[in-house]
């Protein structure tokens, strides 16, 4: 397919035989003149264009294989004559030479890409190519995933046990929608991110804990990190969990739950039944005669979950409850079990 | 909003309300590092320059359109080979031109009568 020739000689204002200083200085002096960000109103749309066709022949004249090849063209070419590619020419991609930025300046991307014509003679460099947007990232050109970011979920207990869906509301970095992520539009800078590529946006997500969850588990949402860089995939989300203090259990190592339980001074004597509060709901437990406070009951599987193998266990702490009042009946029963208590000692 | 119950560690976007009551959304100091790719001592740089400036009351919240000033002011330095210096006289010059430009172009509307 045809396109039309560009004299970058001209673009540039430099005789075919500058030395690459005379064409370094022309370059410079020029891309201070037509910069896109010391533009006002209308004037900016044309300095972008005509800064995009100076990034361009500076990028094949400071180059000297680049120029050598468009040298041999010959100089019979003019600006704006119909071109068709020599064989072989625009191949130099698909052949796998790396091709990036490596004039003394940074690159222009963010004011557009390559002409057809240059893209006809050293090969399509859209896949390779540095994003725009002006941080300086030297070697960026291929595709390079995304970081992972974490985050923390706070769940209760009940939750990590027996597993939660939560609806949680993330901010973090993502691709422009406006540009894609390549921080142009068309010609121009992307008006949406400014020529970053990326915007700060909110994203609802649906997790689902699964059930056995411990404190400090992470869970993975695939491709929910932050975008990639030239296309490459973005990165993973991962969920740090984080279990709440339980104002009955406390988690005494990674299987076992201990509560506490009190009982009524003659109950520790003579023995009860109590109803019990455990993670799958209420259940009794019996306290023998003769209890003492510190005693520890064990209620085997009523712990967290053992990962792939059953559960933990509950351990119940036995504590005695001395009434702070006592009516004047029970002071005299209290008086007469003590002196009972002397007598036989 | 974060939802609660979910904290992100990085902690790096925030939101605060502005003067008129609604939400901004603001990027600590980490989080343009983060997103710019550009180390703190940088950023905190072009803040001692004046480039760039905290939301009211804030030392290290900035409101999200500094992303893009980051952006140009980079652009300046890489491309063209501008200190920060002369970045910062060069942004308050285009500052004053669009805002001269604005006031012209009312003038005129208003001379005109449309």
């Amino acid at each position: 397919m045809a396109v039309k020739f560009k004299d970058y000689y001209e673009v540039l204002g430099v005789p075919r035989t500058a030395s690459a200083d005379e064409i370094k200085k022309a370059y410079r002096k020029l891309a201070r003149k037509y910069h896109p960000d010391l533009q006002t109103g209308a004037g900016k749309q044309e300095a972008e264009r005509k800064f995009k066709e100076l990034n361009e022949a500076n990028e094949v004249l400071s180059d000297p294989k680049k120029r050598a090849k468009y040298d041999q063209l010959g100089p019979q070419w003019q600006e704006g004559m119909d071109f068709t590619p020599p064989p072989g020419a625009g191949g130099a991609r698909a052949r796998g030479e790396d091709f990036r930025y490596e004039g003394g300046f940074e690159g222009f991307e963010g004011f557009g890409g390559f002409s057809d014509f240059f893209e006809s003679l050293f090969g399509d460099t859209r896949g390779g190519r540095r994003r725009g947007g002006g941080f300086g990232r030297a070697g960026a050109a291929r595709p390079m995933r995304g970081s992972d970011v974490e985050s923390e979920m706070e769940l209760t207990l009940e939750e990590g046990v027996h597993g939660a869906k939560r609806r949680v509301r993330l901010a973090g970095q993502s691709l422009c929608p406006v540009c894609n992520g390549r921080g142009v539009v068309g010609q121009q800078t992307c008006p949406r991110c400014g020529g970053t590529g990326r915007v700060v946006e909110e994203r609802d997500l649906t997790v689902n804990i699964p059930a056995g969850a411990r404190d400090g588990d992470r869970v993975r949402l695939a491709g929910q990190g932050e975008p990639g860089e030239n296309g490459g995939p973005p990165g993973d989300l991962f969920i740090r969990i984080r279990l709440l203090p339980h104002p009955r259990f406390k988690i005494l190592n990674q299987n076992d739950l201990e509560t506490k339980i009190e009982v009524m001074p003659w109950e520790a004597v003579l023995g009860t039944e109590v109803r019990i509060q455990t993670l799958d709901g209420e259940g009794t437990l019996k306290i023998p005669a003769g209890s003492r406070r510190e005693k520890r009951f064990r209620l085997r599987g009523k712990g967290l979950p053992i990962r792939g193998n059953g559960r933990g266990d509950l351990y119940v702490r036995l504590e005695i409850n001395v009434p702070a009042r006592v009516t004047p009946e029970e002071r005299r029963l209290y008086e007469e079990l003590a002196r009972l208590a002397k007598e036989n000692r | 909003m974060m939802t609660p119950g979910m904290r992100s560690i990085q902690k790096w976007v925030v939101y605060r309300k502005d003067d008129s009551g609604e939400e901004v959304c603001c990027v600590t100091l980490e989080g343009l590092a983060r997103m710019t790719r550009l180390s703190t001592a940088s950023l905190r740089r072009m803040k001692e320059e004046g480039l760039i400036a905290p939301i009211r009351g804030e030392d290290r919240l900035f409101p999200q359109e500094t992303l893009r000033r980051i952006a140009k002011i980079e652009r300046l330095r890489n491309q063209l080979r501008i200190d920060l210096g002369g970045i910062e006289i060069i942004l308050n010059l285009m500052d004053q031109l669009e805002r001269m430009e604005r006031e012209i172009a009312a003038l005129r509307r208003e001379r005109t009568g449309r």
